[in-house]
């Protein structure tokens, strides 16, 4: 398992608030788990290739063929 | 045979019954609606009941019918749809209190495409959230799984899947944005058929990720999914991103058997020791089946699906984020506990991250359509395990190893279809030995769903899985 970087709940509630977002007592907890497992699963992205894709969320052989 | 049978009969049977008028459409949907108002206030399957359309649509269809004007199958069946789906009139809740009064004004196109095929809007069926997983409190009534009405339904098309087992509808169309028509289908015992990306219009469809989200058929048989998707497939202009692909006659090859197909079973997938014991099991029995139908099944590796579980949470859910950012930021107590903690937790993530996730979807995408160009069809399991209790689903997440057992390893099943655009169905399979339903997942190329629906078709002429009924009926 990886291990992402160390976030606290305060960062969390930091980090919302920076961007208009409140986020209750009840709440952040679970919220910080939430950012804190997604970002140390994306880590996982460091070993690929990334530069070689295109962000493309649209295929082109579907999209409005 | 009664009226209570026909009612858990395949969309096919209903509809020969219909066409040859041994039922009329009005008879039908009467039944339909004494048994909705019976079952209903047990599994939830419906928010709102459109009984004065619905009569008003089979009068008519009777009408029609009478007077030679024959739709086609669909015609005078009574079909329910998730309430995702804008209908002009009748409320349409998304699943949340937040439009628990809201009214469109016009029809989504596959209400429309419906409608012109004749078929009878029963009502909107329950949903998650907004189509995501994970409401834990849901504003009307929890779905209930009628093989196990401790459990849950499915995610996130839980009505529909609910309505169809419990015998309330012939067939629904409910939504895939990453497993929500599939996940349905598999725990509760019916084929639940996600389009290639495109396939069918988003026109009228409430926001999930809009790269993702496709209207999706359920039904009780690979026909009966073959039958609406003939109804609801094809290029709308309202849809920017719809295909102007032609749409097959789904029913075209449904008997032509398998043999000499080529089929991958995906390596990462494969069901270890940790999985339950019944349903690796029955995946197992599934394709040893397709094999003895006459199709080469081999092993495939496909590397980057292990990272499809954090991929599709990076993005589908950042985009369900951005589709309620002012929601998020004037009403986020109107959300359910468990949406608003995943809406709020993507709301944070940086876009470079985001950027990073879609250029290795592309990654995934590309490694899926390569492998999919050495066979006509890949195999995987649903889910290591049958359908969770509705109190393990609604379950807070604690810790950080919850989030990453719960939200990530479990998802690499669907999501990677869902990523990369294209087609996949699930398909009954078996039983646990609680007699929960297990189905297994056939996936293929863009625009194969014939393949796919033949597979099922082929695989449901040797098992008998898809005929059985839940206790509830």
């Amino acid at each position: 398992m990886t291990t992402g970087p160390d976030i606290s709940s305060e960062d969390i509630s930091l980090m919302a608030r920076v961007l208009g977002l409140s986020i209750t007592p009840a709440d952040l907890p679970e919220v910080t788990h939430r950012v804190t497992a997604l970002l140390d699963q994306l880590q996982r992205l460091d070993g690929l290739d990334l530069e070689s894709a295109d962000p493309s969320a649209i295929f082109p052989k579907e999209a409005g063929a | 045979m009664t009226d209570e049978a026909l009612l858990l009969a395949p969309l096919t049977e209903q509809a020969e019954a219909l066409r040859t008028r041994g039922i009329s459409a009005v008879e039908l949907t009467q039944a339909y609606l004494q048994r909705i108002e019976r079952l209903n206030p047990k599994v939830l399957a419906y928010i709102t009941v459109s009984s004065d359309l619905a009569l008003a649509q089979a009068r008519a269809a009777d009408a029609e019918i009478a007077s030679g004007c024959y739709r086609g199958p669909l015609h005078g069946v009574p079909v329910g749809v998730k309430d995702q789906l804008f209908t002009k009139g009748l409320r349409t809740t998304g699943g949340s209190a937040l439009l628990r009064d809201f009214l469109p004004d016009y029809d989504a196109t596959v209400i429309t495409k419906l409608q012109q095929a004749g078929a009878v809007l029963l009502g909107k069926q329950n949903m998650e959230e907004f189509a995501l997983r994970g409401t834990r409190n849901h504003p009307y009534g929890d779905p209930r799984n009628p093989w196990d009405l401790t459990r849950i339904a499915g995610h996130s098309s839980s009505g529909s899947g609910a309505a169809l087992a419990a015998g309330l509808c012939a067939a629904a169309v409910g939504e895939d944005t990453g497993g929500s028509i599939r996940n349905p289908g598999n725990v509760c015992n019916l084929v639940g058929l996600r389009p290639t990306f495109g396939r069918v219009s988003r026109h009228g469809l409430l926001q999930g990720s809009w790269s993702m989200d496709q209207a999706s058929p359920i039904g009780r048989t690979a026909e009966d999914c073959a039958l609406m998707l003939q109804a609801i497939a094809g290029h709308d202009p309202a849809d920017a991103l719809s295909s102007a692909q032609p749409t097959p006659d789904y029913r075209a090859g449904l008997q032509a058997g398998i043999r000499g197909l080529r089929l991958g079973v995906i390596r990462e997938l494969k069901l270890d020791g940790s999985a339950d014991p019944d349903v690796r099991a029955a995946v197992e029995g599934a394709i040893a089946a397709l094999q003895g139908l006459g199709a080469s099944v081999e092993e495939i590796s496909l590397p980057l699906i292990n990272l499809a579980g954090p991929l599709f949470v990076a993005i589908a859910d950042t985009d369900a984020a951005a589709v309620h950012y002012q929601r998020l930021r004037e009403h986020p107590e109107g959300f359910d506990q468990g949406t608003r903690s995943r809406l709020l937790a993507a709301s944070l993530l940086p876009a470079g991250l985001y950027a990073r996730a879609q250029r290795a979807r592309t990654l995934l995408r590309n490694q899926m359509v390569q492998a999919l160009g050495r066979f006509d069809a890949v195999i995987s399991p649903m889910s290591a395990r049958p359908a969770l209790t509705l109190e393990e689903e609604a379950a807070p997440m604690a810790t950080k190893e919850e989030v990453l057992r719960r939200q990530f390893a479990s998802r690499n099943y669907t999501t990677p279809f869902a990523l990369a655009g294209l087609p996949a169905a699930s398909i009954p399979c078996g039983f646990s030995r609680d007699r929960l339903p297990i189905g297994f997942q056939v996936g293929a190329g863009p625009f194969a769903e014939a393949t796919i629906l033949r597979i099922a078709a082929a695989y449901q002429t040797v098992t008998d899985w898809h005929t059985q009924r839940a206790p509830l009926n």
